[in-house]
C-alpha cells in the first residue's frame, strides 16, 4: 500500500547524481536521475571507478530523469524477416536443429 | 550483537532477508576468494551467510555467497563476481567489496576491518572495529 501511495520507492532503485556532489553538482531535481539499482548503477558505478584518477571523468547522463535501456523499454523488431525477436529466436533454433 | 539479533534488528527496519547459503556455497565463495587475492571471510561474515545469504533495503545490499535469483527482477550478484568485475584498483588491493547502497561501498579485509568506501574512486572513508555496525550502515543508507 505504502509503494500504492507514494510513501515508499520499490526495491532496487537508486536516485543518482548527474555530477556528484564531490565534483562541484548541485543538490537539485535536475542534477538527479532514477534507475535500477542492478545492473545499471552498479555498472555505472564500475564505469566511474575505471577512470579514477583520469584528467577527465565521462559520467553517465540520461537524456531523461528515468533511465530505461532502449532494449528493456520495448521487444523491438527481431529482424528483417520476422514480426518479433520471439519469431527470430524460435527461426534461429529451428535453423540450427535442421527443422525449417 | 549476534547474527540472529542483527537480522531480526534489520527485519524491524523491513529489509528483505534471502534464505541461507549452504556450507558449500560459502566455502567455494571463500576459495574463489582467495584465489583472486581478495580477503577471505571473516568468521562473523560467515556465521551470517549460515543466517541468511544475502539482505536487501532499498539499495542498500549485502551481496550473497552464490547469486540469489528474484524472479523478474535482476538478481542479485554473488560476492565472487562483484569483486572479480571490480576494476583492480590500489584502494581495494587485499580488500573484498561485500555491500554497497547509492554513496557508499562497503569492504573488509583480511585482518578482519571493515572499510566504508567512496563509491567513486573506492577510497577509504571510514574504518569500523564493529562488522555489524558497517554492515548496518550499508544498509540502512540505502532506505528512502
Amino acid at each position: 500500500m505504502d509503494l500504492i501511495m507514494g510513501r515508499r520507492m520499490p526495491e532496487n532503485l537508486s536516485v543518482r547524481f548527474r555530477v556528484p556532489l564531490v565534483w562541484g553538482g548541485k543538490l537539485e531535481i535536475d542534477n538527479l536521475f532514477m534507475c535500477m539499482t542492478f545492473p545499471h548503477a552498479h555498472n555505472m558505478d564500475r564505469f566511474i571507478i575505471e577512470q579514477s584518477g583520469n584528467d577527465v571523468i565521462w559520467l553517465p547522463n540520461p537524456a531523461k530523469k528515468i533511465y530505461i535501456p532502449v532494449h528493456m523499454a520495448n521487444g523491438g523488431d527481431g529482424g528483417n524477416a520476422t514480426e518479433d525477436r520471439l519469431s527470430q529466436m524460435a527461426a534461429q533454433i529451428a535453423t540450427s536443429r535442421g527443422m525449417e | 550483537m549476534n547474527a540472529n539479533e542483527f537480522l531480526s534488528l534489520l527485519k524491524s527496519r523491513g529489509a528483505t532477508i534471502y534464505p541461507a547459503a549452504s556450507k558449500r556455497d560459502i566455502e567455494l565463495a571463500n576459495n574463489a576468494l582467495q584465489s583472486r587475492r581478495c580477503a577471505m571471510f571473516p568468521t562473523i561474515f560467515s556465521d551470517l551467510y549460515l543466517h541468511t545469504s544475502a539482505i536487501n533495503i532499498g539499495n542498500g545490499y549485502i551481496f550473497p555467497p552464490v547469486e540469489v535469483p528474484r524472479g523478474v527482477h535482476f538478481p542479485i550478484p554473488s560476492i565472487v563476481d562483484i569483486n572479480i568485475n571490480l576494476p583492480p584498483t590500489p584502494a581495494i588491493r587485499g580488500k573484498t567489496v561485500f555491500g554497497r547502497n547509492d554513496l557508499f561501498w562497503f569492504a573488509f579485509d583480511a585482518f578482519g576491518t571493515f572499510y566504508m568506501l567512496d563509491n567513486l574512486s573506492l577510497r577509504v572513508l571510514r574504518k569500523y572495529d564493529d562488522p555489524y555496525r558497517a554492515m548496518m550502515d550499508c544498509l540502512i543508507a540505502g532506505k528512502f
